[in-house]
């Protein structure tokens, strides 16, 4: 069992106001924690310090009950793994699919060695695992959106993590895609993995089972059961327009939608 | 010593042309055009920017200012080439330098402290061209910029080749790392990569690269910009594969263009306008069967 929890945490960008002040979060194996919150809050920045690549301006985050900046980066990218946003800048990066996979075995190699038939095993077993086996040898930016998003778990599960963050995980993608992806994720919860992600859109939280985080442009961060915080009243707040949650009679699924009438009124 | 077994003795001419200058200039090009292909393919990868050639960080405005330093005090060519050697690393200590002045660790920040470093240089170069003798030390300000393998001796190779061949080595086998390096600051770090000293060591290998190279034949451009281009448009992004082809397509073409600079005239043609004659209509043409994406 491994857990990730971040205590009292705060950061700003320099001479700014805090984006999040004394916030605290729990993430554990097997478990899924959706943060959400409208663009341009901070979610991308909390993952940031969530996984090491920013020092908190307060606070602290333990991996294990020891502080994240006391463990080695190639230490940590063993229990932590992360897939970043779609739009990230990628004109370098238009190694073949498997080449691109195999970049999660970093941190199993020494600096000055190169990747072993053993470690192109695994890519390829990760790329048959997530379906996308037949494509290992496509260049990176020939395929699909979504496709990308299926190598970037891919190249997660080679890290051999216990926790895996994702970040947008679905934003770029077409419905279809993004019902795989959610569905791949509450899969990997099943198998162990301790899943976190964000969100913008109230509907991915309503999909997943999971722990639901709220960010706001104010910095308020609330933590609770689905259920408990995607209300009516605390997904208004968060985006600052009035929206609704409503349950389709026929299918008794909770849908979030933006309601017309009051804001006519 | 005989060279080779003929059958006949070689005289002492032959022996000594092909010794002393034939073959020094020969394992020179072709140090000299790996050593600027490897370093080229480094640096695209860690700026995660296909446009960038190693004298980014003003390496090559360095050393040809430290030449021409050299050229005023009147040194002669071994010292030159050292001073070039000297300045064209102090130069890139300065960008790093003024990058943490800048209090920054990104990648643009850096890029920026170069092009500060590269201009500043090219001043100075500019001032000591004014202040030269213009019969004596302007030439030769000029010429060395111009590039040539014609002043290489096996004594100044032997004195360069090691520090060349020891950063190539490290860089060949840090080229599948050079692939995690290409990833956005997040994404390596998330990946274990301890970013500070990773670009740290390809920085300085890909720099001692650049000015051994740059003060044994003064500025030979685009091989650095082009052959990489060439590399990858063969072998692949993959750098595990670009890296090494890049050191031996960089070897044959700088050999190539060496000996048709001193056999085309009666006169030897500086490398460097060669290199930019051959080199520009080739990366056009290298851009179209690519069509790379440069936004």
């Amino acid at each position: 069992m491994t857990t990730l929890a971040a205590q009292h945490l705060a950061f700003g960008y320099r001479s700014q106001r805090p984006l999040f002040q004394e916030l605290n979060l729990n993430l554990k194996s097997g478990q899924i924690n959706c943060i959400l919150g409208p663009n341009g809050v901070g979610k991308s920045t909390l993952l940031n310090c969530l996984t090491g690549v920013y020092q908190p301006t307060s606070g602290q985050v333990l991996l294990d009950d020891v502080d994240l900046h006391q463990i080695a980066a190639q230490k940590r990218a063993k229990k932590i793994a992360y897939v970043p946003q779609m739009s990230t800048d990628r004109t370098m990066v238009n190694f073949s699919l498997r080449d691109y996979v195999l970049l999660g075995r970093a941190p199993y190699l020494k600096l000055l060695t190169t990747p072993s038939a053993a470690d192109y095993a695994k890519a390829d077993a990760a790329l048959a695992k997530l379906g996308i086996a037949e494509l290992g040898n496509q260049p990176y930016q020939a395929v699909s959106g979504g496709q990308q998003q299926l190598a970037s778990i891919a190249r997660a599960l080679l890290q051999e993590p216990a926790l895996i963050i994702f970040d947008e995980p679905t934003s770029a993608l077409d419905v279809a895609n993004q019902v795989r992806v959610l569905h791949l994720i509450q899969q990997l919860a099943t198998a162990g993995y301790g899943i976190l992600l964000t969100t913008h859109d109230p509907n991915q939280a309503l999909l997943l089972n999971a722990v639901v985080s709220t960010l706001d442009k104010a910095g308020h961060f609330q933590t609770g059961l689905a259920t408990e915080i995607l209300t009516n009243e605390t997904l208004s707040a968060v985006y600052q327009l009035p929206l609704r949650v409503v349950t389709i009679p026929e299918t008794n699924q909770r849908t979030c939608v933006v309601d017309q009438q009051q804001i006519e009124n | 010593m005989h060279l080779l077994h003929l059958g006949r003795p070689v005289d002492a001419t032959t022996q000594n042309i092909i010794l002393n200058l034939r073959l020094p200039r020969i394992i020179a090009a072709m140090l000299i055009g790996a050593a600027l292909a490897i370093s080229g393919t480094a640096f695209q990868s860690i700026f995660k920017n296909p446009l960038v050639s190693p004298d980014l960080l003003g390496v090559s405005n360095g050393a040809a200012a430290g030449a021409a330093i050299a050229i005023l005090l009147g040194f002669r060519t071994a010292s030159i080439q050292m001073m070039a050697f000297l300045v064209g690393l102090a130069a890139v200590l300065l960008a790093l330098l003024l990058q943490s002045l800048l209090n920054s660790k990104t990648t643009i920040t850096l890029v920026l402290a170069g092009i500060i470093i590269s201009g500043f240089m090219q001043a100075v170069i500019g001032l000591l061209k004014y202040l030269a003798d213009p019969e004596q030390q302007l030439p030769d300000i000029t010429y060395w910029q111009l590039g040539s393998l014609e002043k290489v001796t096996p004594h100044n190779l032997l004195l360069v080749a090691p520090s060349l061949l020891i950063a190539g080595i490290i860089l060949f086998l840090f080229r599948w790392r050079l692939n995690v390096l290409t990833l956005n600051a997040a994404e390596a770090t998330t990946l274990g990569v301890n970013l500070r000293i990773e670009q740290g060591i390809v920085i300085l290998c890909a720099t001692i690269l650049t000015a051994g190279s740059v003060c044994l034949s003064g500025t030979v451009g685009w091989i650095g910009l082009v052959i990489p281009h060439a590399a990858r448009l063969v072998g692949g992004q993959n750098n595990a594969r670009a890296l090494p082809l890049s050191a031996i397509l960089g070897a044959a073409f700088l050999l190539i263009l060496d000996t048709i600079a001193r056999t085309i005239s009666a006169g030897e043609i500086p490398l460097g306008i060669l290199t930019g004659f051959i080199g520009t209509p080739l990366f056009v043409w290298l851009l179209l069967k690519k069509r790379v994406n440069l936004s």
